[in-house]
């Protein structure tokens, strides 16, 4: 047993006596077996939402930008709000499958694959709004640099909203790929056990043809290893990318120079959240107890409560030198006195209750271990980091540098129903996601079982006696 | 006809099927293919596989998307249509280039992961719709499989039996 | 040298001049046969099959081709081309815009025969001049809701064959019955007209002529009638004035039929002599906005002031506020005036006054363009009540709307047998005359007017009447002489009179000119006036509670002209609202009456809305606005608003002229009772002061200015930098690109002559093809203008933030919160606020940060230093104008033409007519802004290099600066080192917007000079 040693004192990521069978069992059954009505229920509220969204979003290509609530003054509102806080959800999964995998973190096994599901999705409803907040969407592709007919007419490369096109395109489709490498060999053991033809077929189609040479297999890992090297670095430039467009930008408030670190923790924070918010949802639906255990929920609670304290020092630091710079621009900044009491006073101490305040509870392991509470506090640290984006969008604006053009953001009814709409769509996916594919990457799982199933850490416990 | 046949040994554990491939290497016996649900620690070095080159593939891919940035970034920005952009430096890259680090480390990303699954894909002869490669399908659930091409199918068969093997399959080449 | 330049299409034809030949002979390797392949002959046909496929092949080709022409929507081709219009180049005329209310000597352009924009008349003067009503009167020419076609009895006609003949018959019969023939006209002062009116009058013996103005001066031209027992206005020239005392009187708005503007501003050069301006007010105006002491009082108490001035001055007054003012009208003599405005008796005070200064800025001069008299008024009512009047002509005038006792006159007129109303809207005098006529705008008539002593304006047509209309001149004609008689041409008429006026000139000459000396020589000299008596009225004047005072908004005037979607839209300089008329009322006594004015969640104004009854008329549900500036016990509101069945934009507000009983602006016995709340205002700006952020629009008091070193109040900014303390224009993170060869435009904003009065905003607006956008759009604050006038009020105390910081005020002490309940110290205006206009367009800055951000590079900076907007490549991503520091860039938020839901000019064909075609009009999802007129520039630049010339300075021009008629905008070429704006640049008081973020802007700003003892920085 030389190969599998681990420290006994480690408590097991897997419970319940599982052998490799029980593995593929439990991770095959939500496919194989008939959806509830539960499922079906929220499959069609969500596609409910998403048909009014999509609705919502043909209108305003239909009439023109004019449908939201913005202003000459304050020319992005709910739509890159929207933008900026699905990309940061999108964070988590390549970050827990990436990094933790260059850690060794063995803990991620039993997450990354719904995790990375879930960035995806996220990504896929962050795409939408950069391309529906364009005037012209039909002349949308002009933003890639293709040779074309006009002339010499291409893109500028000094635009952070450039670059926002190559971070996001490159991030999506190398997590799908990545996400997708990971999913071969258990599609090959889905399609292995499949009885009905139909099932056989489509997932003959996914496994690409997979056998699980030894050859193979070592490709794989190595395949893993570089990925996870490359998506590391990706995962990071995304979000600074993203914080770019603002602190590139002249208008105070968004001109600041810690926007990339203070990104990057918040969407890591909010990707944490948010896959705290599914998988406990998925854990109950799927009954994958044995392997999501209370072990992985409070280490997730601790990389929430950890960003989140970056997120708190980030927000201190804003606070502390919009003052201690003394120019007068700064008193209206989306983290600064006039903030507080000004008109947008509620956005302000939403921003502080939902991202501070309440997380902080994860101090307390009581709180952590507390699957409900975790769940309670997980909804309304998403909630916080919208408002997060919303004041650093619109709060800024609002209050310019010439009070002239000083002026306030209310959203129309399009403007909720887009928003509603992705979150749908979101929904859509990720129901259909759970019930077709192996929401755990089973293979991974049982190259450690004999490292921390429980039976063999029993046994290795006698052994030591 | 000839005689040589397929072997198949079924192994129900990581373990056993470890010793066994330590076993047949001893006796010197070149075991064919090896088909496991999940990438066994070691068994590629027992197998005495080589190293893959994967990532260096990965690297040179890096190194063309770099390239692509660069010829990219300079081509559009400062040699085709230089413009005035906010007073920013069109004269020449070198001065604009901090502009351009961002896109061209995505398009370094972008070119290394996918081009790399490609090559992954390809060397393993793996499509869409492509039939099992492995002979039984229990070998992607619990099973651990050795697959032997020979003319001696007793010994093989002897020794499969002594390190434990579940089920032994012959079949014709 | 432009001439020996080589034009070559291709590098090859360069190389190889004679390359086109050849290649033209290369076309058809063997001509085709078709001559002998199409002829009958069956025998002896040369042609092949070869040949008939090759024919088969080129007609198909054709065909093709042919197929991919555009389609062609609509074309109206000259038949004979007129030898003076060449299409794409512009042409102007001189004419005189007169439409009843203002006049002005203009050049209009036109392009392929259409009136696109109004220009000033440079050899005109003062009288040269155009304000916003001048510059948007092109587009009332454009007005679809004109009437079209002249009617008889309620139904239309094709031509104006029976309308003539009805009038005709009238005419006779009337005659015969000796019943009255009245010609009810607006104030028109052509000498031409008046000799033709002789000729009628000659015709018909009992035909009269009768003045009817909706806002006549009455009060002034009695006042002058008895001063200088002439009915004419005195003209002033400010030009060399030191002191100017106003009381209530809008000389730079419409007090004395024409604004002061232009020698106000020449007075205010910031030195010694500057002209100082003291204005005692009712209403927060504009002149008084740009006044250098305001004091704010309600009208009877403005009377007594300048009751006590004027005893203060022969005599003595115990009244503080007068007796300053008296000591410095006594130090200035000559050089000071007096203007008042209210009633009969403060005109003839303030002319006694100026007469007792011997003050210079009376010239002597008379001004005749209003002839309004209320005695001659009444009695042509006497006559229509009395049944007496057989014909009556109205000319561009609807007494129903604009006369307080419209309705009466509405039936009495419609009991009159042969009414005809000569109209441009099918309003209530369209419905009570039996005959219409429709009015032929002045870009369609012919016409001379003499505005003033010795000023002479011809006025010409410059388009094709576009529809069947017929100005008042030669229908009179064609009552004179009859039908189809060739004597009914107006031209020779006018020509053969101007002749006699227009002081030996050639009519051709003078048509070119448009202006010159002549016409009547007559002048005004002092001649009598009444103190005693005047004193008497206005001490008599019974103060009330509540005080109303109407006025006439810079935009809209008397209403002539209110369905101009244009000039309805530019907000008001003061309260910068757009759309509406309002009652305005102090703070004081807003919060004693319990009304208000509160921002709704985009930052909105909702406004309380009051029944206003004033001698028992009622004004039902009109919107009250809190006015900083405003006199406690005095309430304001603008006429012109509210005209119904004249088109939609007009029927915006309310109908202020029921209460203009008698034509006193000032009334007493004003009762309001709040009747309703959360009235929506379309304002442009809300936030009113600077927040402590006066470096954005600077000014100091004239002596600091004198007599302190410039960094104390004008310091350039500095940045620390290892190499020591460097000007911010000179740090800079990159080289600077080379823009010394070819020009290189600046534009100069002087804060100090910018009056606010708006005219730059609708030429801009006409230049460029800016849309409207309409009521809901403007509160949804997505105005369209490339060229705002933002206005600053002042706090009670000038706090600089970080003193006031350092002072131990908290954040919410100095900006004030709602939630806590706290008025910040430099959130709201003073009571008595000094106001200060400042224009702000695209600052073209070098370092733009609106260009780096476009992702896709639709706007890139011009070699000539403008910041262009390529509205082709824009995909619409606003992040350009997120990132313009200064808010300039305006984003379509929808198509704006062709869109019923902005039903304005550039939604029907007639009103698109007023569209440069030298700029495009936008659609939906592009960004635009102002371009500094790159259309124009481009082609005086054009122009230089065909005829091989340098440019000289002030040709370049740009719309804003050609309509500021005060010199606050000033264009030019900074490589051009003679040019005036580059002596600008180097101005003392120049700073430029903004300057600490670093973009070096193409636009500066001169620091504007309050001319006033107190030092502002502790004010």
């Amino acid at each position: 047993m030389s190969g599998h040693y681990e420290a006994p004192i480690r408590e097991p990521l897997i419970i319940g006596h599982k052998t490799y069978h029980d593995i593929t069992e439990d991770i095959a059954r939500p496919i194989e077996e008939r959806a509830g009505k539960l499922w079906w229920a929220s499959l069609y509220a969500a596609l409910i939402l998403f048909v009014y969204g999509f609705g919502c979003i043909a209108y305003t290509i239909g009439t023109g930008i004019g449908a939201w609530g913005l202003n000459r003054t304050i020319n992005w509102g709910w739509d890159i709000t929207n933008f900026v806080w699905w990309v940061g959800i999108g964070h988590a999964g390549t970050l827990i499958s990436a990094v933790l995998l260059l850690f060794r973190q063995r803990w991620r096994m039993s997450v990354n694959r719904s995790a990375e599901a879930m960035t995806i999705f996220a990504v896929c409803q962050a795409a939408i709004f950069p391309v529906i907040h364009m005037g012209r969407v039909w002349v949308g592709y002009w933003v890639f640099p293709l040779p074309n007919q006009f002339g010499t007419l291409w893109t500028n490369f000094n635009s952070p909203l450039l670059w926002d096109v190559f971070a996001i395109s490159t991030y999506f489709s190398v997590s799908v790929v990545f996400w997708f490498m990971g999913l071969i060999p258990d599609f090959a053991m889905i399609r292995d056990r499949a009885k009905t033809p139909f099932n056989k077929k489509i997932y003959t189609l996914l496994a690409f043809g997979w056998g699980g040479k030894a050859k193979h297999w070592q490709r794989f890992e190595e395949l893993s290893l570089v990925l996870a090297g490359l998506a590391t670095p990706l995962v990071f430039s995304v979000h600074t990318t993203v914080s770019f467009d603002f602190a590139t930008s002249v208008i105070k408030g968004w001109h600041s120079t810690i926007y990339p670190p203070y990104f990057v923790a918040g969407a890591i924070f909010s990707g944490f959240a948010m896959v705290q918010t599914l998988l406990l949802v998925a854990r109950k639906v799927c009954h994958l107890e044995d392997y999501i255990t209370m072990y992985h929920i409070e280490i997730m609670n601790i990389v929430i409560v950890v960003t989140g304290g970056m997120v708190t020092v980030a927000y201190a630091t804003e606070y502390f030198i919009g003052w201690y710079s003394g120019s007068r621009f700064e008193d209206f900044t989306y983290l600064s006195p006039g903030a507080a009491v000004g008109p947008y006073w509620w956005a302000f101490w939403a921003l502080i209750i939902c991202n501070l305040v309440v997380p902080a509870a994860f101090w307390f392991k009581k709180v952590r271990t507390n699957i409900f509470w975790t769940f309670i506090i997980a909804l309304i640290i998403n909630i916080g980091m919208w408002f997060e984006r919303f004041d650093i969008i619109v709060i800024n604006l609002s209050r310019d540098y010439l009070p002239s053009s000083w002026t306030m953001f209310k959203p129309t009814v399009i403007d909720v129903g887009v928003y509603l709409g992705t979150i749908g769509f979101f929904s859509v996916l990720f129901l259909l996601y759970a019930r077709t594919f192996p929401v755990i990457a089973q293979a991974e799982l049982k190259s450690i079982l004999k490292i921390s199933g429980e039976t063999y850490k029993a046994k290795e416990g006698d052994e030591h006696h | 006809m000839s005689t040589t046949k397929i072997i198949y040994g079924l192994y129900g554990d990581d373990d056993d099927l470890m010793h066994g491939v330590k076993a047949f290497n001893d006796k010197g016996i070149k075991i064919n293919e090896v088909y496991t649900p999940f990438p066994v620690h070691g068994l590629d070095k027992a197998l005495g596989l080589k190293k893959t080159r994967i990532s260096d593939a990965a690297f040179i891919y890096a190194c063309y998307g770099v390239t692509i940035g660069i010829t990219l970034t300079w081509y559009i920005m400062d040699h085709d249509w230089p413009q005035n952009i906010g007073g920013k430096p069109a004269f020449d890259w070198a001065h604009n280039m901090p502009a351009f680090v961002d896109p061209m480390f995505e398009l370094m990303v972008f070119c290394s992961a996918h081009l790399m699954s490609l090559t992954f894909l390809i060397r393993n002869k793996m499509y869409p719709g492509a039939k099992p490669q492995n002979p039984d399908p229990r070998t992607t659930d619990d099973k651990f499989m050795m697959e032997f091409v020979s003319d001696d199918v007793e010994t093989i068969k002897q020794l499969l039996i002594d390190t434990g093997v579940e089920e032994i399959t012959v079949k014709d080449a | 040298m432009a001439s020996n330049k080589i034009q070559f299409r291709s590098i090859h034809e360069l190389k190889d001049p004679t390359l086109n030949a050849k290649l033209a002979a290369k076309e058809f390797q063997n001509e085709i046969p078709v001559e002998d392949f199409l002829d009958n002959s069956e025998n002896n046909s040369g042609t092949s099959r070869r040949d008939f496929l090759k024919l088969l092949g080129f007609s198909t080709a054709a065909v093709t081709l042919a197929a991919c022409e555009a389609p062609v929507i609509k074309t109206i081709p000259y038949v004979v081309k007129p030898h003076d219009i060449i299409p794409g180049i512009p042409n102007f005329y001189a004419s005189s815009y007169f439409d009843g209310f203002d006049f002005a000597s203009v050049l209009v352009k036109t392009r392929e025969g259409r009136p696109i924009r109004i220009d000033a008349n440079p050899a005109a003067g003062s009288l040269g001049t155009t304000n916003a009503r001048a510059q948007a009167s092109v587009l009332s020419l454009y007005d679809n809701d004109k009437v079209k076609k002249p009617a008889l009895n309620g139904e239309e006609q094709e031509d104006f064959n029976k309308v003539d003949d009805f009038i005709l018959k009238g005419l006779t019969e009337s005659q015969a019955a000796g019943k009255k023939i009245v010609v009810l006209s607006h104030s028109f002062p052509s000498p031409t007209f008046k000799k033709l009116f002789g000729d009628f009058k000659t015709k018909y013996p009992s035909a009269e002529l009768v003045t009817y103005d909706a806002f006549p001066y009455a009060a002034a031209l009695d006042a002058a009638q008895e001063v200088f027992g002439q009915r004419a206005l005195p003209v002033y020239d400010l030009s060399t004035s030191q002191l100017v005392v106003s009381f209530n009187a809008d000389f730079l708005g419409d007090f004395n039929a024409s604004s002061l503007e232009v020698s106000y501003a020449a007075a205010r050069k910031p030195g010694e002599n500057m002209l100082r301006h003291i204005q005692v007010e009712s209403n927060m105006s504009l002149t008084g906005a740009n006044a250098d002491s305001r004091y704010r009082l309600k009208p009877s108490s403005v009377f007594k002031t300048l009751v006590e001035v004027y005893n203060g001055l022969n005599g003595g007054t115990s009244d503080k506020l007068a007796s300053e003012i008296v000591k410095e009208l006594q130090a200035k003599g000559s050089n000071a005036v007096v203007f008042a405005d209210g009633s009969k008796a403060a005109y003839v005070l303030a002319h006694l006054i100026n007469q007792k200064l011997g003050s210079k800025a009376f010239t002597g001069k008379a001004n005749f363009l209003k002839e309004y008299d209320n005695a001659r008024f009444n009695e042509f009512v006497s006559w229509l009540n009395g049944g007496q009047v057989g014909v009556l002509i109205t000319n561009n005038i609807n007494p129903i709307y604009s006369h307080a006792k419209g309705q009466a006159l509405k039936s009495a007129i419609e009991k009159v047998p042969y009414s005809v109303a000569i109209t441009d809207k099918k309003n209530e005098l369209y419905k009570a005359s039996k005959a219409v006529i429709p009015f032929a705008h002045w870009l369609e008539s012919w016409g001379d007017i003499t505005p003033e002593t010795g000023a002479y304006s011809l006025m010409q047509p410059t388009i094709q009447k576009i529809y069947t209309s017929r100005q008042v001149e030669e229908s009179l004609l064609v009552w004179i002489n009859g039908k189809n008689n060739p004597a009914n041409n107006y031209y020779n008429y006018l020509k053969a009179n101007a002749l006699t006026l227009n002081g030996g000139l050639s009519f051709n000459k003078n048509l070119y000119n448009g202006f010159t000396a002549g016409g009547l020589s007559t002048g005004l000299a002092y001649s009598g006036g009444n103190a005693a008596q005047a004193v008497a009225e206005l001490s008599a004047f019974k103060p009330a509670q509540l005080e109303l005072q109407l006025y006439t908004k810079p935009s809209i005037g008397d209403g002539t002209q209110s369905n101009n979607p244009w000039l309805m839209e530019l907000p008001d300089p003061i309260s910068r609202l757009s759309w509406d008329n309002y009652l305005t009322i102090s703070p004081k006594d807003a919060k004693s009456l319990g009304l208000e004015n509160k921002l709704n969640a985009r930052m909105q104004l909702d406004g309380d809305t009051v029944n206003l009854t004033v001698n028992g008329v009622t004004l039902k549900d009109v919107p009250v606005f809190i006015q900083p500036g405003q006199a406690e016990g005095s309430l304001g509101l603008a006429l012109g608003y509210g005209k119904k069945d004249s088109g939609k934009v007009a029927e915006t507000g309310v109908n202020a002229y029921p209460l203009f009983d008698g034509y006193n602006t000032v009334l007493t016995n004003v009762k309001i009772e709040k009747s309703g709340e959360d009235y929506e205002f379309a304002g442009m700006q809300l936030q009113n002061t600077l927040m402590g952020r006066y470096e954005i629009a600077k000014e100091v008091s004239l002596d600091d200015f004198i007599n302190k070193p410039v960094d104390e109040w004008n310091k350039p900014l500095a940045m620390h930098t290892i190499g020591g303390e460097l000007p911010i224009g000179k740090v800079d993170l990159w080289d600077a690109y080379d823009d010394t060869d070819g020009p290189h435009f600046n534009l100069s904003v002087d804060l100090n002559s910018c009056t606010g009065c708006g005219a730059c905003v609708i030429a801009c607006q006409a230049e460029n093809n800016v849309p409207v956008v309409g009521k809901e759009e403007v509160r949804m604050s997505r105005d369209m203008y490339w060229l705002r006038i933002d206005r600053y009020y002042s706090t009670e105390q000038k706090v600089e933030v970080y003193e006031g910081l350092k002072e131990g005020m908290a954040v919410p002490e100095l900006y004030g919160s709602n939630l806590l309940g706290i008025e910040g110290a430099l959130e709201n205006a003073a009571e008595n606020p000094d106001v200060i206009f400042q224009p702000v367009m695209c600052q073209h800055c070098n370092h733009a940060p609106c260009e780096t951000v476009c992702p896709v590079a639709a706007t890139s900076h011009g070699k000539q230093g403008q910041n262009q907007m390529a509205y082709n490549r824009c995909i619409g991503t606003r992040y350009c104008a997120n990132n313009c520091p200064y808010k300039v860039r305006r984003f379509n938020w929808f198509n704006y033409a062709l869109n019923d839901r902005f039903d304005f000019n550039m939604n029907n064909d007639l009103g698109r007519m007023v569209l440069n075609p030298d700029v495009v009009t936008r659609t939906r999802g592009v960004m635009e802004k102002c371009s500094m007129c790159i259309q124009l520039t481009q082609n005086v630049i054009l122009e230089a290099k065909k005829e091989g010339r340098r440019v000289q300075d002030g040709e370049f021009q740009v719309a804003c600066a050609n309509a500021c008629s005060t010199g606050s905008l000033k264009f030019g070429d900074m490589n051009d080192v003679n040019s005036e704006v580059r002596s600008l640049f180097s101005s003392n008081r120049k700073y430029t917007l903004l300057e600490e973020i670093g973009t070096k802007p193409n636009v500066f700003y001169h620091t504007k000079i309050r001319n006033r003892k107190e030092s502002l920085n502790n004010k």
